[in-house]
């Protein structure tokens, strides 16, 4: 029957299962004989800890964020997508998109120069955007480059003021 | 000319998946980064999925290539194809335009991209995977009674 022409949905459902079970035992498998093994409690960088995003960047909490964007050092670098940005970000946040880096970091390069500190956020503590966006501004030479890993969404609960763009 | 569509449909699915399962297996990490991405799941079981999708894509594939149990292996794809349109629509509608990690960070695809690939996939499946109960087999069952394919009691 198995391999029948005439094999029966039912059957073929069952055995799709076992196609399943046997490619996700392989893929632990391989992940436990790999030279960097991911750990069971796997976590993102943009989620690990409290406030270390890792790669070598630092993370600042929204607390943090506020009072370094409070105090005119910091600029906050939106890396959501344009059509976002858009719709509502962090007051006088540049939008350096994770899809158009070079173009991006070209066009605002005045702005981020002014800075002493690049604080770069995404959708959300889920997403991984921001640290893409500041992997590339540390390796166009920004000194100080942080991660917001909060992101919009956690800006957006706190009930603090946006700016859309026109 | 159907049977040779089936077949060639099956072989071409089958060895896409098992690229991307290779390439998804040797940046572990990297997937898991992209999955999380998704924002549809807990970092914990991204990490899990980060861990077990490119095995379970590469026996798929192997699967579709070898074509033991053709239905069923028709069938896995179909479903982890579906799946992966479902996940692409989610991320389209959100408005992500970063690479899907579909096929690792070797070849990067934006999401219209890769749900256009796996809507081809899932459209190439579904003939064999659907098909009617008793329709005409490619390989007719052996009238020996005895199974023909080294591997068919286990795809």
């Amino acid at each position: 029957m198995i391999g029948n022409g005439s094999e029966k949905f039912g059957d073929a459902a069952v055995k799709a299962g076992v196609i399943f079970a046997t490619g996700a035992l392989l893929g632990i498998g391989m992940n436990a004989l790999s030279n960097r093994p991911l750990p069971v409690a796997w976590q993102s960088e943009a989620t690990s800890g409290d406030d270390a995003p890792g790669g070598g960047i630092q993370g600042v909490s929204l607390e943090e964020l506020r009072a370094t964007l409070d105090s005119g050092e910091a600029l906050a670098v939106d890396a959501r997508h344009a059509a976002l940005y858009a719709e509502g970000h962090i007051p006088g946040a540049i939008n350096i998109a994770h899809d158009r880096i070079d173009r991006d970091m070209n066009h605002e390069s005045d702005h981020m120069a002014s800075k002493k500190v690049l604080v770069v956020y995404c959708a959300s503590p889920a997403c991984d955007n921001a640290r893409v966006v500041a992997m590339a501004l540390l390796a166009k030479g920004m000194p100080d480059v942080r991660i917001f890993k909060g992101g919009w969404k956690r800006w957006s609960e706190a009930d603090l003021p946006k700016e859309k763009s026109p | 000319m159907r049977q040779g569509f089936t077949v060639a449909a099956s072989v071409v699915t089958g060895i896409i998946l098992i690229a991307a399962g290779v390439t998804k297996a040797g940046e572990s990490d990297a997937f898991a980064h992209a999955v999380a991405a998704y924002g549809i799941t807990p970092d914990t079981f991204s990490g899990t999925i980060a861990m077990t999708l490119p095995g379970v894509e590469m026996v798929t594939g192997i699967c579709l290539c070898l074509r033991p149990g053709r239905r069923a292996s028709a069938l896995a794809g179909l479903m982890l194809c579906t799946g992966f349109c479902l996940l692409l629509t989610w991320q389209i509608f959100r408005g992500e335009t970063a690479d899907c990690g579909c096929l690792g960070t070797a070849l990067k695809a934006s999401p219209p991209l890769a749900l256009f690939r796996a809507a081809c996939m899932a459209l190439l499946l579904a003939p064999g995977a659907l098909r009617r109960h008793g329709a005409t087999a490619i390989h007719p069952p052996s009238t020996s009674g005895k199974q023909t394919w080294p591997f068919q009691n286990f795809c």
